[in-house]
């Protein structure tokens, strides 16, 4: 007697084959993102470095901006700025040997 | 026929279906080659061309003053390097090299060592490392053959010659050479990582994984402060120049912690361009040493009130304005007539202090000079510290004492100085000098007292008459406060071998008599010029002038002027 599938048998085939292309295509999409992602967070991670340098470029810069010698020579020379006399300072809300941080 | 043909068919197809297996088998064989006898061969190979393992630099600390500027940080630049990649040959590589002379300023003996190295085949030449942007940016538009650039970090000191000395400064490599640059140079540089890069065929990285984190190294906080550091360097630079001297130093601090707020030392120079000279890299405030002079005239003043060997009340007798010491004469600047112990200091006779000097035992006197910490290094966080010379009694000639009471055949260094005078400031108390905030070592850590608090409180109401009266009124400020003591030392002839009357090193050592001393200061100018030679002369104004800008700047407003009090009696209803 020659064995027979059954429509029952066909659709459970049907359905393993269908599970296993579809475990199948979620790996490879997962493996895909994952791929992807990794792309991405590399892009990321070095725009995030290069943002940081920037930041730290710039704070630098701006230190040797307004380095002392710098601002001290500007006041005078292109502002006419001139030290104050005693009397024309007026203390308040001072603290005694006071400083910052 | 028919038969013949379906035969020749089938045969045909057997053909095909064997050729079919051969190739098949063909496959299945060079395939079991490949993945199974030859696998681990061929999976090394190919991780070897997907993935890199790179070094991930560790950033080097950054320096901030007491207020958070920034004094020294490393940023990124481009180095350029010669690699002849694609076999350039050698006349290629140095006419590379001649386009790119220019745009990086290549000086003759740099292009000569490159050249060299290209006779030599050298796989790998740097060109210039460290570049700036603008030049990188010219570089990589020439895209000249086998030139490529790396990322390396930089040393930016924004200030540029502000606090040199302290900061010292770096080599090509990142490594500290002097200052806290040097000194803390493990603890600046942390420890460089590894990480793992997988690419793809088009060398597209997909994957980063960090093997061993880079540890950035720490960042320093100094107690300098940057306003402080360039009124001192400012002040010193004008003085150095107005009275032609050769070198100065300043150095100021809070006594009752040992904070450095400013040490400036001139010549000085700029960390940003290259290594700077010897001369320009000494720090004279730690290593130099000189005959302190009057300003000594503290120590020995201490001494006698701390030993008895003098009162208040005391008086001496300076009149003839000269002592005999073994054929030689110590004189006065004028012959002062009778003086009290607090007008020996304040008009800082020789010829008194002398006579109080020699009042004291031989070991009282050294005692209190070690005690005020004279003949040993400080422990200054900063390298190249020298201890001075101090001899002890046993080595001292007939005269010694009588010579060194009065500053002269010992050798001090400014900060030695200046702990002294902080000593006075302090009450008594020693504070060891520092300029590094570390949460490990607390302010005013090794503090000890070396002196009676009395005698300190009775020395400082001396210190301040030498400003309101005495040798050192250039250094008064109307409103403040001041104590401090003047020095003129003589300085030794290396031809005679003798102390000439003709170059002097003008000094002045003082603080704002506060509670506690707002901060204290040293001025030292050596070998100035002119007709004033004095420290009273040369280094007080120099002490007032930066003591003045410290003040505004620390908002230390000045005493209410004594003025007298007038009384109204005001009729009902009087007005605000």
């Amino acid at each position: 007697m020659r064995g027979r599938l059954g429509r029952k048998d066909i659709l459970l085939l049907g359905a393993v084959a269908v599970c296993a292309v579809a475990i199948l295509t979620f790996y490879l999409w997962q493996q895909t993102e994952s791929i992807r992602l990794g792309y991405e967070t590399g892009i990321l991670e070095k725009q995030r470095a290069d943002l940081v340098e920037e930041i730290k470029t710039l704070e630098t810069r701006r230190a040797a901006l307004l380095a002392l010698d710098r601002v001290e020579r500007t006041a005078r020379s292109e502002l006419g700025l001139v030290e104050a006399r005693e009397d024309q300072i007026i203390y308040h809300d001072f603290v005694f040997g006071g400083e910052g941080r | 026929m028919k038969a013949f043909e379906s035969e020749r068919s089938q045969w045909r197809l057997k053909a095909l279906g064997l050729a079919l297996l051969v190739w098949a088998l063909v496959l299945a064989g060079r395939l079991f080659q490949l993945q199974i006898l030859r696998h681990d061969r061929f999976k090394a190979e190919v991780v070897e061309q997907n993935q890199n393992i790179r070094t991930i630099p560790a950033r080097r600390g950054t320096i901030y003053d007491r207020r958070g500027r920034i004094l020294a940080r490393s940023l990124p630049v481009q180095s350029v390097f010669l690699s002849p990649a694609a076999k350039e040959t050698p006349d290629v590589q140095r006419r590379v090299v001649s386009d790119l002379a220019g745009i990086l300023s290549l000086s003759r003996e740099e292009r000569a060592k490159i050249e060299a190295r290209i006779d030599k085949k050298d796989r790998f030449i740097w060109i210039k490392r460290k570049i700036d942007d603008e030049a990188a940016l010219a570089v990589e538009s020439l895209r000249l053959p086998g030139i490529f650039m790396q990322e390396e970090p930089r040393r930016f000191y924004p200030q540029g010659r502000l606090a040199a000395h302290v900061l010292g400064f770096v080599n090509i490599d990142e490594k500290g050479k002097n200052g806290v640059e040097n000194v803390f140079n493990e603890d600046l540089a942390g420890r460089m990582g590894r990480s793992l890069i997988l690419r793809d065929a088009r060398r597209r990285a997909y994957h980063l994984e960090v093997i061993e984190r880079a540890v950035p190294g720490r960042d320093l906080e100094l107690t300098i402060d940057e306003s402080i550091q360039y009124f001192a360097q400012q002040a010193l630079a004008g003085a150095i120049k107005a009275h032609e001297a050769s070198w100065g130093t300043v150095i100021v601090s809070y006594p009752a912690t040992g904070e450095i707020l400013a040490l400036a030392s001139f010549p000085d120079f700029d960390p940003n361009q290259a290594a700077p000279s010897p001369e320009a890299e000494l720090n004279r405030a730690i290593a130099v040493q000189f005959d302190p002079g009057s300003t000594f005239k503290i120590v020995t003043a201490a001494a006698a009130l701390e030993n008895g060997a003098v009162r208040a009340g005391d008086r001496f007798d300076c009149s003839r304005g000269v002592v005999p010491l073994a054929g030689n004469f110590v004189h006065d600047h004028k012959p002062f007539g009778i003086l009290s112990f607090a007008d020996v200091v304040s008009h800082s006779s020789n010829v008194g202090m002398i006579q109080v000097g020699t009042r004291l035992a031989r070991g009282e006197f050294y005692d209190a000079v070690k005690a005020f910490g004279f003949g040993a290094k400080t422990g200054v966080d900063l390298p190249g510290e020298i201890d001075g010379t101090a001899h002890p009694p046993s080595q001292w000639a007939a005269n010694d004492q009588a010579y060194q009471s009065i500053g002269y055949g010992i050798s001090v260094t400014a900060i030695q100085v200046l702990q002294a005078v902080n000593v006075i400031a302090n009450d008594g108390v020693l504070v060891p000098p520092r300029i590094v905030r570390d949460e490990s070592r607390p302010a005013g850590a090794g503090a000890r007292s070396v002196l009676p608090a009395p005698v300190a409180r009775q020395l400082r109401e001396i210190l301040r008459r030498v400003v309101e009266d005495g040798t050192g009124t250039s250094a008064r400020i109307p409103g403040y406060p001041i104590a401090g003591k003047t020095g003129t030392t003589q300085k030794l002839d290396e031809t005679l071998r003798r102390y000439t009357s003709l170059r002097h090193l003008a000094s002045f050592a003082g603080f704002v008599d506060s509670h506690p001393a707002a901060f204290s200061m040293i001025v030292v100018i050596d070998d100035p010029r002119g007709d004033d030679q004095y420290g009273g002369l040369v280094a007080a104004p120099v002490f007032r002038e930066i003591a003045q800008r410290i003040l505004r700047h620390l908002r230390i407003p000045p005493a209410p002027a004594e003025t007298p009090v007038l009384t109204v009696a005001l009729a009902a209803g009087g007005g605000r």
